[in-house]
């Protein structure tokens, strides 16, 4: 028993000791794993550890594409990459910097600095150029892929290690620059890291074509990794622009501008029954896809010209405004259309004379008289007679001062001076009915027109017909902007202007159809008064006129005078264009001529 | 006390077969361990299998989003305006003289609908309720169950009567 129990105390005392020496280590071991939170690089280390666990990417949905009223894909989405290099994989930095000076134009110098930038926490990844097109990023890769199979053989100790392509998609506008002011564009926000839209309906829509942007944590460890976030796509966009149409105005426009050498071309087409807009053109445009030539936004968009001339520019519209004059007078009952006037080419009111465009008297006119011989003073005298608070009133109604409520963003209210401002004087009521002292924007004159081709009746003129959310396509309809004439105003209107225009065998007349307008011719004010020999020559018309399906503005800023002239006449200059886009319209519109239309009973 | 209960006892009782008993609880316990630890790793290699998997089709569907946009942009760049127009030129078409054009009444012949990308919103929604086939329950609200109740117990009534 005695050997046994010392046996025992001998087996007892070795395990002591074992258990006191794996105490001893593990409070060691305890110990150093406390140190490093308590060391200085702790946080460092902690950061480090972070980063290894994964990283945030943004899961961003395809922008939504823009169609036309076809279905013809006007801003879309394209494969472009991001180059970068990967810094702690960099070996050496020379031929990098070759490399991407020789294939995507990078500066050397720019490119040795980023490639050689010393890698660290802070630093792991250097963005060289954050748009190349797939044909740079391609030639890239063929020359990556040529060193690698030299490297792997160890026939070169140059390395291209470290450098990094990452496709991701980009907006494009595969009609180029069709549309382009309506359109609007896409660059990165000076707020943030994203792109978004600027003008246009990108702007305006650009919360609904982006889509939501939604974070996802990608682990390294596989063993965590987590579905994606389910990101509902950007909307899509319907227009009411008919491609065709619109790239025949573009070029209309643009011989237009270089012939009449003006500093602008403009047009819009309206549909006066729903306000849907056909055409909106700009001469000269941007071509959206070349924002990096930053000589080309220059010469597009000098200082001070807004991006959608069409709906952002005010001016004088001149005589087109007697259109709205006479039609306010004629629906007040102040006039009517066969009222005799004897112009004696002066009339004098608000202590100013105001006097005719020919500085001639016109003699014994009727009111249509008064129209096609485009006469100041008959229309002062018309706006007099209505008084100063009917005028306005109309105005109003018709739009002026206000914004039409397009669907595109940066639209212009223009200036309509009333009883009250402190700027406005009685004089100002004789000259705001002939369209001076008084600014508008292109589309607020065609929308206003549209109430005298569609029954007295405006509307909201949009270019959006339709949207397509999550699956589900949202029609846009029509929307009533005013009621601000009658229909019998209307009518009477538009068949005395046919009138006129076929009395005076006007260039904008249109073989085979019918059609009713005013031309205008605005001198342009400056801070001296208004500017010698420059003038914005318009021409508002619509047709055919027993059934209208369309209203054109053409506005040109600043033409030369045709020849044997000293001044860009709308007459001469503006008329004739809108004869042009309404000859080919009617044939892309599908409408027969009104003998045709007689015939088999489509007119009205 | 026999002889054969002693022999057995004496088995019991020697040290080598103590040794052999702990032996082989320490080797089950070890085997039970084991086979939980192949377990865990069989599951955890698997996990990790189709998480890599996951990311990788994540990673496809994306590229393969990223081609179906660009090929879209790319058709469309084929189709623009200028181009057709282009091709249309070096074929021998010539924009049409509006005097030339002659129109026809064609009977039954209707414009062009409105282009029509997805369903107007209450088609869509009746496509997936149909497309889902779920019971009443959930597809109709509570209100409506019970006007609908009510209604047919109206009309039971009525034939009832």
């Amino acid at each position: 028993m005695t050997e046994l129990s010392s046996q025992i105390k001998v087996r007892t005392w070795r395990i002591q000791v074992l258990m006191a020496g794996l105490l001893i280590s593990s409070l060691l071991v305890f110990g150093w794993t406390v140190s490093f939170q308590l060391i200085p690089e702790a946080q460092e280390i902690r950061l480090r550890g972070d980063q290894m666990d994964g990283f945030v990417r943004m899961v961003k949905p395809p922008r939504g594409p823009i169609y036309d009223m076809d279905g013809y894909l006007l801003a879309g989405n394209h494969i472009v990459y991001e180059v970068g290099i990967d810094l702690p994989s960099v070996v050496t930095p020379e031929p990098i910097a070759q490399v991407l000076n020789a294939t995507i134009g990078l500066n050397y110098e720019d490119a040795l600095y980023y490639a050689s930038i010393p890698p660290s926490p802070e630093a792991v990844y250097a963005q060289v150029a954050r748009t190349v097109s797939s044909e740079e990023a391609n030639a890239l890769i063929e020359i990556y892929n040529e060193w690698l199979a030299l490297y792997k053989e160890g026939k070169t100790k140059e390395s291209l290690m470290g450098l990094v392509l990452y496709p991701r998609l980009a907006r494009t506008y595969p009609e180029g620059d069709l549309a382009s002011q309506v359109l609007g564009l896409v660059g990165m926000d000076d707020f943030s890291e994203y792109e978004r839209g600027y003008h246009g309906l990108e702007e305006r829509f650009d919360s609904e074509l982006s889509g939501a942007v939604s974070e996802m944590f990608v682990p390294f460890n596989p063993n965590q990794a987590a579905e994606q976030p389910s990101v509902p796509p950007g909307a899509t966009l319907i227009l009411t622009l008919d491609r065709d149409i619109q790239a025949m105005v573009e070029d209309i426009l643009d011989l237009a501008r270089e012939e009449y050498k003006a500093k602008s071309a403009n047009a819009i087409i309206l549909d006066p029954e729903t306000g849907a807009i056909r055409a909106m053109a700009s001469s000269p445009r941007l071509d959206p896809n070349r924002l990096d030539d930053v000589d080309h936004y220059k010469e597009v968009y000098p200082e001070g010209v807004p991006f959608n001339r069409l709906i952002s520019q005010t001016f004088e519209p001149g005589s087109v405004m007697k259109i709205f004059t006479m039609a306010a007078a004629v629906d007040n009952g102040d006039v009517e259309l066969d009222t005799q006037f004897f112009d004696p080419g002066f009339f004098e009111y608000g202590g100013i004379t105001i006097r005719n465009w020919n500085r001639q008297a016109g003699g014994k006119l009727n009111m249509i008289g008064c129209l096609q011989h485009s006469s100041n003073v008959c229309l002062a005298w018309v706006g007099t007679e209505m008084g100063a608070e009917a005028f306005y009133t109309y105005m109003d109604a018709f739009g002026f001062g206000h914004f039409t409520s397009v669907d595109l963003a940066n639209e212009a209210t223009g200036r309509m001076k009333e009883p009250g401002d402190s700027d406005w004087y009685p004089a100002d009521l004789a000259t705001n009915t002939f369209g001076q002292g008084v600014s508008v924007t292109a589309l607020q004159v065609v929308t206003a027109a549209g109430a005298l081709a569609n029954e007295g009746q405006t509307m909201v003129p949009h270019v959006t017909q339709a949207m397509v959310d999550n699956g589900v396509q949202v029609p846009f309809g029509p929307t009533v902007y005013g009621n601000p004439i009658r229909p019998e105003t209307a009518q009477a209107m538009t068949q005395a202007l046919a009138l006129s225009l076929e009395n005076e065998a006007s260039l904008a007349l249109v073989p085979g159809y019918r059609m009713a307008g005013k031309t205008g011719t605005a001198q342009i004010p400056g801070d001296e008064g208004y500017l010698k020999n420059k003038t914005n020559a318009s021409f508002i018309g619509w047709g055919p006129v027993d059934d209208p399906q369309f209203v054109i503005y053409v506005w040109l800023e600043e033409p030369e005078p045709t020849e044997g002239s000293d001044t860009a006449w709308g007459s001469t200059i503006a008329a004739p264009i809108f004869s042009q886009i309404a000859q080919r319209l009617v044939v892309m519109m599908k409408l027969p001529p009104d003998l045709v239309r007689e015939q088999i009973g489509m007119s009205d | 006390m026999n002889r054969a209960q002693k022999i057995l006892q004496a088995y019991r009782n020697t040290p080598w077969r103590r040794q052999t008993q702990m032996l082989s609880r320490l080797a089950a316990l070890g085997l039970v361990a084991a086979v939980v630890m192949m377990v865990y790793t069989w599951m955890t290699s698997q996990a990790g299998t189709y998480g890599i998997k996951v990311q990788e089709y994540q990673a496809t569907a994306l590229a393969a989003q990223q081609n179906i946009e660009d090929k879209n942009a790319e058709l469309a760049d084929l189709t623009s305006n200028e181009n057709l127009a282009l091709r249309a030129t070096q074929m021998g078409y010539q924009p049409v003289d509006p005097n030339r054009v002659r129109y026809l009444e064609v009977e039954g012949y209707y414009p062009e609908p409105t282009l029509a990308l997805a369903p107007p919103p209450n088609a869509a929604h009746q496509a997936i309720v149909e497309e889902t086939g779920l019971p009443e329950e959930y597809t109709t609200s509570l209100f409506e169950w019970l006007q609908e109740t009510i209604s047919r117990l109206r009309v039971r009534r009525v034939g009832g009567e």
